[in-house]
């Protein structure tokens, strides 16, 4: 379910190649994974627990999983519960995007791909 | 062990691992500290949790370097009303090889506020300059110049400019200081200096090897339980050592010393530097993909907060972004026009290191923001929005939660008046410290003023858990150069403990001899004895001034009035700073401790009194220079005879007979120990139940029982009973002062026999009747042997939770032999016991007579 919401929360920009998306979605989704692992064992456990919640309430809320969601719906419930009123649904969404976005836009492809619409604005018209 | 210095384990060679030296964490504190023990030709070993990671090779601040190079991936959690992340290094080289390089010097302030409030003792600007001298020379630190600053750091000083405000260039540890924070290699990170100069000094390195607890025995640290990792295994060291430097930093040293029982003043003062971060949008490129960090502060709003550059990728850019994602994610497309800074403030709460008890990484760190650092965050915040609009900035995107971006300076401004609400920010530290204090404050300190934990002789820490409080600035610098200077210290003191004491001749005022327990009946005899005119007993006149430590509440009056040269000073067993006092001047004294518990309102007072006021003591003499140490043991740690004629010796086994046993063995294990490494001249001596003059109010209801007819006689009355009487004591106690032979040695010390319970009951009737006329019931209650046993399993029942019933406890003793030899007392220090049971009930009964006590 991880991945599902780590793919929702990568940019669509910069444009890059299928493979090259498929490397990079990998990449992202191993960092987050290895930082969701990484975290201390006594708050390992309550953020399992919030992952096992987020795909609970998708069912009562939809009737279905998260991950068969379609991807309007994915991106409206992880909104709620990034906007929710209260800190832990916030902070279950904020380790994943923060860690996913840091990862996404570290990668060396994209590194590549944003240098590279750089470099074509600044080129004159052929 | 391999080129590179790491040393194999026990499974490799299949022998024991051990050091003279064992430092645990490689970072700033423990680096330095590993090298210059080896240097100095101890034999060290570096032991270190994280990896050993080639930083040539990871691109500094990447995901891979998060990965590999942080712990818990760079977000080990702080909990509190606003949870946020504490950004701190786990490989070889520690949170150097992840820092962003800047250096600064501890500031004035600091000084006056550690010697005011933390009573840091030898710790003046002057001396710490020469090691931050030594060690700016050793990491290369300079400053690179504003003809080489970078577009961040020229755009940021515009706008700090612009203002007016202070500000200062912060000199960094790098080969180049105009380096790039992302070239691998540059920074002089320990894992470039002071680690491969420990390693060509012999220090033995061990990467991967978490130290899960310290290994104490009798009372003193002897080395360290550690879990090795090598690749897929994991095994389970115990390390040997004489020293143990903890340098795990501010969050795992306390966390090691409290899993290990060390817990006073430990991990209750943690104080960090509450960072809030932005991003700026300007017309210029920014440049900042491969520049340095922007090396400039703004000193205008120091001590309280501290306003510079952060270190910038898009990938970090992001992260500040994603606080409000949706609104903001367009910002990327012009990550090049920007920058990131922030505003951190010196936090004023006090936080905590707790560990979860069986959670192997289960370190809980706490801090609560309070008011005013909510207040200095808002400040900080504004103020550097107004640095960035000054500079040019279009827009400014806070680590805040729902606000937009800001894109005037007035807006920013706002918050000078208007708290940023603690809900909307985001926060991250990369400087904690303060969590063991060190100093002489006994509420505050967790070691003394050079990093030795209080308590132990061998356990020192040596990195930024030592800083009394927040220092303001960066801690690297200072931990480092604080680190140094202990280590000064700690050669000094080395040194001067392995010369042999001068034996300077006494001076005035001085005193010769220290007692502990003199309010007690035993001490107060003892006192009186010290200035006998004629004295008895073998050991010569003592003479010279007398200080005995008066605990609150006892009532000193009989010791003044022995002799003008009787000095008080109060204090307490449980309490080094009073015990400091009370051996302050004693060099080269004898002193006598007497002072116990043997009957406890709580069963925990035996730990507390027998055993750690006694390490206490040992402490304070030993640093005193206190020559000699006469220390009163009791017969309860070798328990009862197996039988009726068996007689105890001094070599006879421990087998402790309850708590107050087995306290007195923890405290005779402190006192050999105590011989054996510090070189304190000891003598242990054994009295089993003493009797005589100015003896207390049971020993009177033992003779009006024993008068009335009710004294218990439990089984036949043969079980026997070693008794000393005080004289007799007294003479052994001086014999122990002054008798060469007496050093490292325990003696019984007794009435030259053990007598049978009947033959005491007989003999008291018959000195109350014959010597003092008090006629006598002749009665004597007979019960059950049975009913000492059953008092005895009731005692430990008692004992058990903590409970204490003395009448219980002597109750259980009472069908018990507890007898023993003086043979080498007799033949060793020449004790002659000059007090048989008829004479001693004499003098005993007398003193209560012509004392009022009714018998």
């Amino acid at each position: 379910m991880v991945d599902e919401i780590v793919q929702l929360l990568t940019p669509d920009d910069p444009v890059l190649a299928p493979a090259e998306r498929t490397r990079v979605q990998s990449s992202v989704s191993g960092f987050v994974a290895s930082q969701v692992e990484g975290l201390p064992s006594f708050m390992a456990m309550p953020y399992r627990l919030a992952i096992s919640a987020f795909g609970l309430m998708s069912v009562l809320r939809y009737g279905r999983g998260f991950c068969s969601l379609e991807d309007s719906r994915k991106r409206a419930y992880l909104a709620l519960w990034s906007e929710f009123p209260i800190g832990p649904p916030r902070d279950f969404v904020k380790l994943i995007r923060g860690c996913a976005l840091l990862a996404f836009f570290d990668h060396p492809d994209v590194t590549r791909a944003m240098l590279s619409e750089l470099a074509a604005e600044a080129s004159p018209h052929v | 062990m391999s080129e590179s210095g790491e040393a194999a384990g026990p499974g490799a060679g299949g022998h024991p691992l051990k050091a003279q030296a064992i430092v645990v964490g490689s970072g700033a504190g423990g680096a330095l500290t590993a090298a210059h023990l080896a240097e100095r030709g101890y034999d060290v070993l570096l032991l270190e949790e994280g990896p050993r990671v080639d930083a040539t090779s990871i691109r500094s601040n990447s995901t891979e370097a998060i990965s590999r190079l942080y712990r818990n991936g760079g977000m080990t959690p702080i909990l509190g009303n606003l949870n946020m992340a504490y950004v701190e290094g786990r490989c070889v080289g520690g949170s150097t090889e992840v820092n962003s390089g800047f250096w600064h010097r501890l500031p004035a302030d600091s000084y006056y506020r550690w010697k005011a409030d933390y009573l840091l003792d030898e710790f003046e600007p002057d001396a710490m300059d020469g090691y931050f001298d030594g060690i700016e020379a050793e990491l290369s630190v300079s400053r690179s110049g504003t003809d080489k600053e970078g577009r961040g750091s020229a755009v940021f000083r515009r706008g700090i400019e612009k203002l007016a405000w202070k500000y200062e260039e912060v000199p960094r540890c790098m080969k180049d200081p105009s380096a790039s924070a992302f070239s691998p290699g540059q920074k002089q990170s320990m894992a470039q200096t002071y680690i491969p100069r420990a390693i060509r000094a012999g220090a033995r390195l061990i990467s991967g090897c978490k130290v899960r607890r310290l290994v104490v025995e009798g009372g003193r640290v002897v080395g360290v339980d550690a879990l090795l990792t090598d690749g897929a295994e994991t095994a389970e060291w115990r390390i040997r050592a004489e020293l143990v430097f903890l340098c795990c930093g501010a969050v795992q040293t306390p966390a090691l010393l409290r899993r290990s029982g060390i817990k006073k003043n430990v991990g209750d003062n943690l104080r960090i530097h509450p960072m809030i971060k932005a991003g700026a949008l300007f017309e210029d490129e920014m440049e900042t993909r491969d520049a340095a960090i922007p090396i400039y502060q703004v000193k205008e709003f120091w001590p309280t907060i501290t306003i510079g550059g952060s270190v910038f990728s898009p990938g970090f850019l992001a992260m500040l972004l994603s606080d409000n994602w949706t609104a903001h994610a367009g910002a990327m497309d012009s990550w090049h026009h920007m920058g990131l800074f922030h505003a951190a403030t010196r936090g004023l709460n006090r936080g905590s290191i707790r560990v979860l008890p069986g959670v192997q990484d289960g370190v809980v760190v706490r801090y609560r923001l309070n008011r005013a650092d909510q207040r200095n965050l808002s400040i900080g915040f504004a103020r550097l929005g107004e640095i960035l609009f000054a500079a040019g900035a279009k827009a400014v995107y806070g680590s805040l939660r729902s606000f937009p971006a800001f894109t005037s300076a007035d807006q920013c401004r706002s918050f000078l008046k208007a708290d940023i609400p603690l809900s909307s920010m985001s926060l991250s530290t990369v400087h904690v410290f303060s969590s063991c204090p060190m100093g002489e404050n006994p509420d505050l300190c967790a070691t003394d003023s050079f990093g030795r934990v209080i308590g132990f002789d061998n356990l020192y820490v040596n990195d930024a858990s030592l800083l009394p409080d927040s220092p303001g600035v960066n801690p690297q610098g200072t931990t480092m150069a604080i680190a140094r200077r202990n280590l000064d210290y700690f050669f000094e003191d080395s040194d001067r403990r392995r010369r042999s004491p001068q034996r300077s001749p006494r001076s005035e005022g001085r005193p010769s001899i220290l007692v502990t327990g003199a309010t007690g009946w035993l001490g107060t005899r003892l006192v009186e004895r010290f200035y006998d005119e004629e004295p008895k007993g073998g050991s010569g006149r003592i003479g010279g001034g007398v200080r005995c430590l008066v605990p609150h509440g006892m009532d000193p009056s009989k010791l003044t009035a022995v002799d003008e040269g009787v000095s008080l000073t109060p204090g307490d067993l449980r309490d080094l700073d009073s015990l400091r006092a009370f051996c302050k001047g004693a060099e080269d004294s004898t002193l006598v401790h007497l002072a116990g518990v043997i009957h406890p309102g709580r069963v925990a007072e035996f730990e507390e009194v027998n055993v750690e006021g006694t390490r206490n003591l040992l402490l304070a003499a030993r640093d005193a220079g206190v020559r000699r140490v006469v220390v009163m043991s009791s017969n309860s740690p070798i328990g009862c005879n197996p039988h009726r004629d068996h007689l105890f010796d001094e070599d006879s086994p421990y087998q402790p007979y309850m708590g107050y046993g087995r306290s007195k063995v923890a405290m005779e294990k402190l006192v050999i120990e105590c011989q054996a490494v510090d070189g304190l001249e000891t003598v242990i001596i054994r009295a089993p139940w003493f009797y005589g003059p100015h003896q207390p109010a049971r020993q009177t209801q033992f003779f009006q029982m024993i008068r009335a007819g009710r004294f218990p006689i439990l089984g036949d009355g043969r079980q026997r009973r070693s008794m000393a009487y005080v004289d007799n004591l007294c003479d052994g106690l001086l014999l122990a002062m002054t008798r060469a032979e007496a050093v490292g040695r325990t003696y019984w010390i007794a009435d030259e026999r053990p007598y049978s319970m009947n033959e005491i009951v007989d003999t008291v009737e018959d000195v109350l009747e014959s010597e003092f006329g008090i006629a006598c019931s002749h009665g004597r209650m007979r019960l059950p042997s049975a009913v000492g046993d059953l008092a005895q399993a009731v005692d430990w029942s008692l004992q058990k939770v903590g409970l204490y019933e003395q009448r219980i406890h002597v109750l259980g003793e009472m069908n018990k032999t507890i007898a023993c030899s003086v043979e080498r007392a007799k033949a060793e220090l020449g004790y002659a016991p000059r007090f048989e049971l008829r004479g001693g009930m004499i003098e005993s009964i007398r003193w209560c007579l012509e004392n009022g006590q009714h018998i």
